[in-house]
């Protein structure tokens, strides 16, 4: 018998809320988390949030209630929300984890790698600094001292797999993932993988990010991929997912966390089987300047709906990044996968209301996906006002809703250097 | 449950950048004679930090400029070295070829950016900063349409992207993978950050001894930077093409302390349990093992804890095993060591010959095992293991042998 790989826990940190139940109750309701961001809202980012930034932030996460102060004081904001949503997972599942046979415990984390914040350098290093050249010399005698001795492991790239595997004992085989916009579609498929292949009974598997770094921002003005808007522009309206309209994304933040466990070990002690995960497809093809492709995206597909044994999913959670090239490689990859099925199978996005959360997207997109299962519906879609032509698919919108049950959903995504991975999950 | 028949994993090239070289004869020759390729810091004035000196890659025509980072560079040369190696520098391409990198963005220049209140204003900039921006170079440049997958996991990203790429041709996700990985930590924000956690040797009148694993006065690292990357190839696919093979894959195994960020338990009980289920993955015990290469950094937790790892796997046997530490050479290299450290393990199958632990002279109580001091050994070695240890608590071995029919 092949081994099954089962999700019996979800957490979830999102700026639409932190409890699976009332962010899909609001994603259903058409809401955007996509605010203008003021310098008041992140006084780290001041500088760079002088010229207005529309952007989905975490509210509260209510960090206290899961993580020790001594641990939290270690952490960077991403960190703190992989950490929480780990958390969540952890008590929703309810695995008694000391029963887990040694070593059966591993962790699978997407992250956005490790985090360059220079607030805790820039005292010491301006001190050292005459008309913007930094004395060397100067700095190691002295500026360097003044260094928080903990920076380095404040931006640990891998915190939060520290911190999960500490917390729940999970001293198994483990990965961690910093590999943009697929990190949590890889990390939760490549933990499928360690379970379906003999390695490990359970995992936790996600991912986490907050794209609110002062570096991060401009890199991504830079290559104008974040959206703007004018004056006026409600900033709910600005991110537009396959609209002819979108200009880019706004950013945001968030994790999302599933346990896999393998099926007859979920079975065995009565746990809630959310869903199934079957089918994970990874590869690279790159477009032009390493954007995502058509082919790129229809061969993650395929190989996931392959593995899957499954014709063709019953709808798509789609990357859906809002920018021309990826949205509209994105359509042909889902057409060029599915065939004549591809015209009309639901698909939805949920970065209009979302915002762009990173190595977090691919997981909080599974877990959507698991309770469009179990709902029966996908989220209507908002800021679709004038579909782009060249992305000829079935959108899920107010007006066009899912037709029939949803057996299995596909979830898609892709990064910014030509990787592309995609999900199957399925009702058990 | 019944598996499907695993497909064997051989290793068919390599390449390497080093602060003893970038060629793997040079790199090679260097190492056998025992020579430090730690010196006192050239790429920056580090004259009046702590510590002053690194194990730098002096032969890198990186100017600073152009698409790739300095150690995505290494990563680019060391992965061109490879894949010519491998005699799959030509048309060689497609969704069977994967990749597999262990790397951490670095950022070089985060002081000087910071004086000069610089912003990332080049639309370049988001895809040369990103993690994952080696792995993507090389995909869209070679067309290698398989699997990608850029890992981070500290100073054992490298062996874990190994330990992957291997179970990705293992169970048919893959023929061929490029794996290994990249860094540079020899900069004013490493040297500061390292520095203030008191990780790093400071020994600055003698920097060629200072990287001294296992010996008694050892009193830290020494930050290095370089590149190993290894081609991996499905067995049968590696002797239809009729190519030379180096070693075979045997085992691989990764665990975590659930301990401290850096701390490491001192019974060695994550890196003990990487070992062991390296050997189980293999289908071997531990008599079978002949050479260790240790994760040996010279601080006094780590080559302790190791050591205990070592004696609780291999048991009696411990003692007359040669564990050697590459790092007493090269520094550390952090997510490219474990890469590197797997060549050198893999030279070691091929020429019998075992490479020394240098700098060491005055043997530390609870370092008690044979870690072939200052100078080189012949001995053939059939089977070896490469560990490697990182912050946030994750290990990772790594079982080689010699090819086998």
């Amino acid at each position: 018998m092949p081994r099954r790989v089962a999700i019996t826990g979800l957490g979830l940190v999102s700026p639409l809320g932190c409890d699976v139940a009332s962010v899909w109750t609001a994603l259903c309701d058409g809401q955007s988390a996509i605010r203008w961001l003021s310098p008041t809202d992140l006084p780290r980012l001041a500088t760079t949030l002088n010229s207005p930034l529309p952007g989905a932030l975490v509210q509260e996460c209510a960090a206290s209630d899961f993580i020790d102060r001594k641990s939290l004081r270690s952490m960077d904001r991403a960190t703190v929300f992989g950490a929480v949503a780990a958390c969540r997972c952890g008590t929703d599942c309810g695995l008694d984890f000391a029963a887990i046979a040694p070593g059966r415990l591993g962790a699978f984390v997407g992250t956005h790698g490790r985090g360059y914040d220079p607030t805790d350098f820039q005292t010491a290093v301006r001190a050292c600094s005459e008309d913007t050249v930094l004395n060397l010399a100067q700095f190691g005698a002295s500026g360097q001292q003044q260094v928080n001795p903990t920076w380095l492991l404040k931006g640990l790239g891998n915190g939060v797999l520290f911190f999960v595997t500490s917390k729940y004992g999970a001293i198994g085989p483990n990965g961690n993932f910093p590999a943009g916009g697929v990190s949590g579609t890889v990390a939760i498929g490549e933990a499928a993988r360690a379970i379906t292949r003999g390695y490990l009974d359970a995992a936790f598997a996600g991912g986490y990010d907050s794209l609110f770094e002062a570096d991060r921002i401009e890199m991504l003005r830079a290559a104008r991929l974040l959206a703007s808007g004018t004056d006026g522009v409600a900033a709910e309206v600005v991110d537009r997912p396959f609209d002819s309209r979108r200009n880019g994304f706004a950013p945001s933040e968030g994790a999302a966390f599933v346990m896999l466990e393998e099926m007859t070990h979920a079975r065995d002690r009565g746990a809630t089987v959310y869903a199934e995960v079957t089918g994970y497809g990874l590869n690279a093809a790159s477009g032009n300047g390493l954007e995502p492709s058509a082919r790129g995206f229809s061969v993650a597909l395929q190989r996931a709906l392959h593995e899957a044994g499954s014709v063709g999913p019953d709808g798509i959670v789609a990357h859906g990044l809002a920018t021309v090239v990826s949205d509209c490689a994105e359509a042909l990859g889902i057409r060029d996968a599915l065939g004549e099925a591809g015209a009309r199978v639901p698909v939805t996005a949920l970065q209009a209301a979302l915002g762009n959360t990173g190595a977090a997207a691919g997981a909080i997109d599974t877990i959507i996906g698991v309770q469009a299962i179990a709902a029966g519906c996908l989220p209507a879609m908002i800021n679709l006002d004038d579909p782009d032509p060249r992305c000829a698919l079935t959108f899920v919108t107010r007006d066009v809703q899912t037709n029939g049950p949803l057996n299995s959903i596909a979830v898609n995504s892709a990064n910014l250097g030509g990787a592309h991975a995609a999900l199957v999950v399925q009702r058990a | 449950m019944s598996d499907p028949p695993r497909h064997r994993v051989v290793v068919t090239g390599i390449g390497a950048v080093t602060p003893l070289g970038s060629t793997i004869p040079l790199f090679w020759e260097r190492l056998v004679a025992g020579t430090s390729g730690v010196r006192p810091i050239r790429r920056f004035d580090a004259s009046r930090f702590p510590t002053t000196f690194a194990a730098e890659v002096s032969d890198s025509d990186h100017d600073g400029s152009g698409r790739l980072s300095r150690k995505d560079w290494f990563g680019w040369v060391a992965a061109s070295q490879a894949l010519a190696d491998a005699g799959l520098d030509g048309a060689a391409g497609g969704a069977r070829i994967g990749i597999a990198i262990g790397t951490e963005r670095r950022c070089q220049d985060l002081l000087e950016r910071i004086a000069r209140r610089a912003i990332y204003d080049d639309d370049g900039d988001h895809v040369r900063e990103s993690p994952f921006a080696l792995a993507a170079a090389l995909a869209a440049d070679r067309r290698f349409e398989g699997p990608q997958l850029t890992i981070a996991a500290a100073c054992a990203s490298s062996t874990q992207a190994i330990g992957l790429a291997f179970q990705k041709i293992q169970w048919g996700d893959a023929d061929v993978m490029l794996a290994g990985g990249c860094d540079s930590l020899v900069d004013p924000v490493m040297l500061t950050a390292f520095g203030r956690l008191g990780a790093l040797s400071t020994r600055n009148a003698d920097p060629a001894a200072a990287s001294r694993p296992f010996d008694l006065h050892r009193d830290g690292f020494v930050l290095g930077e370089g590149a190993g990357m290894l081609v991996l190839e499905r067995h049968d696919h590696a002797v239809a093409r009729g190519h030379r093979i180096y070693a075979e894959v045997l085992g691989y195994g990764a665990s975590s302390n659930a301990y401290r960020v850096t701390d490491l338990p001192a019974d060695g009980q994550g890196l003990y349990l990487s070992m062991k289920w390296a050997l189980e993955d293999a289908g071997l015990v531990p008599a079978d093992v002949q050479y260790i290469n240790a994760h040996g950094t010279s601080t006094l937790q780590n080559d302790r804890s190791e050591t205990a790892a070592i004696k609780r796997c291999f048991g009696d046997r411990a003692s007359q095993i040669p564990v050697t530490a590459t790092k007493s050479m090269i520094g550390h290299l952090v997510c490219a060591g474990g890469a590197v450290e797997l060549i050198v393990t893999i030279l070691t199958l091929m020429h019998g010959v075992i490479t020394p632990t240098i700098n060491y002279e005055v043997p530390d109580p609870e370092c008690d095992l044979d870690y072939v001091p200052n100078a080189a050994r012949r001995a053939r070695v059939d089977t070896a293991l490469s560990n490697s240890s990182g912050f946030g608590g994750v290990n990772a071995s790594v079982l080689v042998g010699r090819p086998r029919p």
